[in-house]
């Protein structure tokens, strides 16, 4: 008898699955999928994805999902559509033709065509997340992607954050203690026991949230500040952003997935881009709690580490740090300034042009002593603040 | 060269002072006889220090500093001795200088012989008759230069560092001969200065005071008569202690040392049985405790309180006194808490005995000037901040400035790969493509994902290539989406990505799958010459960077060595290889004797040459790439000679 007294009880409760929150980014630059059409087009791509949110839907019937797509130039909401989002369970009310017009000129949410065959909040997802990638996709211009090979991953990223805590903050926590207070400093500088252990979520019994990113596009070295921002970000607030690549240079997105603990897989081949379906379900489809007893796939060894400079965008094997900000920079500063945080740095005699075969001839006469009582001794030569 | 020339006389012989053609020498050379041999030569590079007299006295002369010896000379000619005593200073300067700037290293290692290791970034030889400034010795470990020239700290963190020890052995060892000891210890220490503070600063901290009087017990023996007999040990340090804890005890000892204790013997057993003692303890005082009558008269002696007492500064907000005053409830808390209480003695004594100990130590958190009360600092840490709603954001906004200048001009040189690959594209086919893709494929606009996913499950893989033919456009694929064979070779990967997974974090701690096959000694060694390989590369790209081209030579010998290194790991692999085939033959030894037909799995067995390359591999790359940077600014720099 005393195995159904209430301590079981609490003890269950613990045991029930936290609503999960999917977040996907789909990465739907033209030109990348324009290159992948012969093995995996966008419409089957989108479709496999489809397949994934609503395995991700049947699962529990807490679950949410976010699709955003980061475009050429700008990152957009492919669902929920964010102008009524309560609208998207109460518009059968709004099914006359006029109201009908109304809300496609709006881009907001539409009315799905009833169909027996398809449980109602698939169609209802289905169908908004095709009308707002078709009108994306109509809306787009020749130049817009003309103008930059990257996408808005960023933009994307932030546009996720956000829509999570929002998601979060909604939701009433069993914890409710585990609100970060990013303002305070000290909170930041100090070991917070919430947020430094990745593998335990920071809101144990709230709304355990992902991301998942399908990027087809490289380039992202343009926006390296924001999206390691974004990345840090992630890992504060124990979101993991698993990553699947089919196309494209994999930099900084590996970092992503290996901070916050999420997978990272890379379809580099047709035929493993052709079974999309099937990476999704099998290695993507189990959210935070299940993950802390399984083993998860993905590519978890050779992370590429590197970072992009803040001046000129490149990602460099060595680079040059500012002692104070820890900015990176690709070549010495030309007037010694820090761009970020302004202060004066100065080189020892590191980096030099090498010389290796003993001059014969010196050219210069005198090189002025001051110089030349520096020891080329160490390779660390932290530059100075001075 | 009449400008360099100047008659001088040095140790009151008559001569004149020449500088040599090459400019590396400074001769004097007597004048009697004619045409003698210079008799004192002066290395010029050897020089640390010029002095010449004031510009205004009458006499002239230079003295010029070689490391212990120096030389003066008195310039004799009668016009124009100041002048000439100019010329060769001027020239001695302009010779040292040029010196300095080709030969820094050298020069930097005998002056730091000569003036006792001073920072080598002070020009040592151009002070003319500077005084010597002394740095203040406080900010030692702030110092790079300090502790890298700091023997005595090195050694003392080699010692207490083990790892450290055997990988600083090891590399002196294999070290190559152009590379002197000297210049081996600089380069492998000014990677490590952190250590090297670390350790510095670990080694100056001390013990703080501690209440030393009941540190101080008799020691009772039982004498030869069997009577008990009690000693006491005091040190030097517990002395002192006590006189700065108790400046009554000072007192009374000044007062009474002489006169009447004859000497500090007596004065410590009449005061460790004395009222004093037990007042100054905090004990209670019975009636029939013994009377001294020299102690006793410091009994009644007020102590001046500390010189930095913090009683002052306790904040209102955490000061039990004043709750009581200030408040309305009145606090009920421990026994000790209560103002009350506060005559027992031996509070009191404890209370002031702390207080004595922290007024000794530095404050590490305000000063002693600082205002009495509360300043709003200190309101502000002390507020009770969980209760707070909201802070402030008091975030700092960074901004990288100027970044247009950099960014804004893009070559197409620098596009990646795939931006090469977009810009082939037409954009108006591309969006065209993508939205015609992107149409309905039914007027109702439901999509049925079993179609569009393009899965078909009960397709045989015979039919599947004619099937789809239909439903895409382009005929011949490799392979096509969502099929058996794709899905089949998707879980296959993930599947083998997980058990690769699984074998790396199962057990990361047990010892044989670090080794991976490999015996524990082969492993040691392997992890030695990767250390040592390391510290070399390190160096390597230090001197290879540092474009000192006087080091050239230093340089090869370093590509030399890590060429060595290669071998070195080349070997250790070869002695894998012959341990993995001495184990395998053993194997087949053991079969063949026992006649038992089994399968050992020899894949399965590890270590050999092949485990012992993947674990260097990126420790090869870099000697690789580091040999391949210097061969190509070899050629390079070679040509460059000798078209110039």
């Amino acid at each position: 008898m005393n195995a159904i007294d209430a301590t079981d009880r609490a003890v269950a409760e613990q045991d029930i699955e936290p609503p999960s929150l999917l977040t996907i980014i789909i990465d739907t630059n033209p030109h990348a999928w324009a290159l992948l059409d012969d093995t995996l087009p966008l419409t089957k791509a989108v479709a496999s994805l489809l397949v994934f949110i609503n395995a991700h839907l049947a699962i529990n019937y807490t679950n949410q999902v976010a699709v955003i797509a980061s475009h050429s130039e700008r990152a957009e909401w492919l669902y929920p559509t964010d102008v009524h989002p309560d609208n998207v369970q109460s518009n059968g009310a709004l099914a006359n033709g006029r109201d009908y017009e109304d809300l496609m000129d709006r881009g907001g949410p539409v009315q799905p065509p009833d169909d027996a065959n398809k449980y109602r909040p698939f169609a209802q997802l289905e169908h908004t997340l095709m009308y707002n990638l078709r009108k994306m996709m109509n809306t787009t211009t020749t130049d817009a992607i003309n103008s930059s090979p990257a996408t808005m991953l960023a933009g994307a990223l932030t546009r996720a954050l956000a829509y999570i805590s929002k998601q979060t903050a909604s939701l009433p926590t069993a914890t409710s203690s585990t609100q970060f207070n990013y303002s305070d400093p000290s909170a930041m500088a100090g070991g917070n026991e919430l947020t430094t252990d990745p593998t335990k979520s920071a809101n144990a019994l709230g709304l355990s949230s992902r991301i998942l990113i399908v990027s087809v596009s490289g380039d992202l070295a343009d926006r390296y500040i924001e999206i390691m921002n974004c990345i840090f970000a992630c890992q504060r607030m124990s979101v993991p952003i698993d990553v699947l690549k089919l196309a494209g240079d994999p930099v900084f997105l590996q970092q992503a997935a290996d901070t916050t603990g999420g997978i990272y897989m890379s379809l580099s081949t047709s035929t493993a881009r052709a079974g999309l379906l099937q990476y999704l379900m099998f290695a993507y489809l189990m959210d935070q709690t299940a993950r802390n007893h399984l083993i998860a796939p993905g590519e978890g060894e050779g992370v590429d580490f590197r970072a992009a400079c803040f001046c000129h965008k490149r990602v460099v094997d060595i680079g040059f740090v500012c002692s104070i900000c820890l900015s990176i920079f690709c070549e010495p500063l030309p007037d010694g300034t820090c761009l970020l945080c302004g202060s004066h740095l100065s080189m020892t005699n590191y980096g030099r042009k090498p010389v290796v075969v003993p001059k014969k001839k010196v050219k210069k006469k005198k090189r002025p002593t001051e110089s030349g009582t520096d020891t080329p001794a160490s390779g660390a030569g932290t530059p100075m603040p001075g | 060269m009449p400008s360099t020339r100047a008659s001088v006389s040095y140790k009151k012989k008559d001569g004149h002072l020449t500088l040599s053609d090459d400019q590396k020498y400074l001769f004097w050379t007597p004048s009697t006889p004619a045409n003698a041999s210079p008799a004192v030569t002066i290395p010029i590079a050897e020089i640390t220090n010029l002095q010449q007299t004031p510009a205004n006295s009458e006499k002239v002369a230079l003295r010029v500093i070689v490391k212990d010896e120096n030389y003066v000379f008195s310039f004799t000619s009668p016009a124009e001795a100041r002048k000439e005593q100019e010329a060769v200073t001027e020239a001695l300067r302009g010779v040292i200088a040029a010196g300095k700037a080709s030969a820094a290293q050298q020069l930097k290692a005998t002056s730091n012989g000569a003036d006792g290791g001073e920072s080598a970034g002070q020009s040592a030889a151009m002070a003319i008759a500077k005084a010597l400034s002394s740095r203040s010795t406080d900010e030692a470990w702030y110092d790079d230069n300090k502790l890298r020239n700091d023997f005595q700290l090195q050694r003392s963190l080699l010692q207490a560092n083990k790892p450290l020890y055997d990988r600083f052995n090891q590399a002196l060892k294999d070290k190559p001969e152009s590379v002197s000891v000297a210049q081996f210890t600089t380069q492998f220490w000014s990677t490590r200065l952190h250590l090297l503070r670390a350790h510095a600063i670990e080694k100056a901290q001390k013990e703080g005071e501690y209440n030393v009087l009941p540190e101080i017990k008799y020691n009772t023996v039982i004498g030869p008569d069997g009577e008990p007999i009690k000693t006491l040990n005091m040190t030097k340090e517990q002395v002192a202690l006590i006189f700065k804890q108790y400046p009554v005890v000072r007192k009374a000892f000044n007062e009474t040392v002489p006169k009447p204790f004859a000497d500090a013997r007596r004065f410590w057993s009449a005061f460790f049985a004395s009222r004093l003692l037990k007042k100054l303890k905090g004990l209670r005082i019975e009636k029939n405790d013994p009377q001294d009558p020299v102690l006793d008269r410091y009994l009644e002696h007020e102590e001046d309180t500390g010189p930095a007492s913090i009683a002052g500064h306790v904040p209102h907000i955490i000061d039990l006194e004043g709750n009581e005053q200030n408040t309305h409830f009145h606090l009920e808390g421990d026994y000790e808490m209560r103002a009350a209480k506060h005559d027992r003695p031996i509070l009191h004594i404890l209370n002031s005995m702390s207080e004595k100990l922290l007024s000794h130590v530095a404050p590490a958190d305000g000063e002693a000037h600082a205002p009495i009360g509360m300043d709003e600092g200190t309101f502000e840490q002390l507020r009770l901040r969980d209760l707070a709603v909201q802070d402030s954001d008091n975030r700092v906004v960074l901004n990288v400035r100027e970044q247009a200048r950099y960014t804004g001009k893009q070559d197409e040189d620098e596009w990646s790969a795939d931006a090469k690959l977009y810009a082939q594209q037409d954009p108006e086919v591309v969006i065209e493509d993508i939205r015609a893709q992107l149409q309905p494929a039914n007027d109702n606009g439901v999509l049925r994902l079993d179609e569009a996913i393009g899965f078909q499950s009960d397709e045989d893989d015979d039919e599947e290539e004619m099937e789809d033919g239909a439903t895409t456009a382009n005929g011949a694929k490799p392979a096509q989406v969502a099929s058996h064979k794709s899905l089949d070779t998707a879980s296959r990967s993930i599947l083998s990505s997980i058990s690769q997974r699984r074998s790396q974090t199962s057990n990361p701690t047990s010892p044989e799958s670090l080794l991976s096959g490999l015996s524990q000694p082969l492993f040691d060694t392997l992890t030695i010459t990767h250390n040592t390989t390391t510290e070399f590369l390190h160096y390597f790209w230090t001197l290879f960077l540092s474009g000192d081209s006087s080091r050239t030579a230093e340089l090869q010998q370093l590509v030399a060595t890590l060429d060595r290194s290669l071998d070195r790991i080349n070997a250790v692999a070869e002695q894998a290889e012959e341990e993995r085939k001495a184990r395998v033959e053993k194997m087949r030894e053991y079969q063949k004797k026992t006649g038992k037909r089994f399968r050992f799995d020899e894949a399965g067995l590890g270590g050999g040459k092949k485990v012992v390359e993947e674990m260097v591999r990126p420790t090869v790359e870099a000697l690789k790439r580091a040999g391949a940077v210097y061969r190509t600014a070899f050629e390079e720099q070679s040509r460059e000679a000798g078209a110039g």
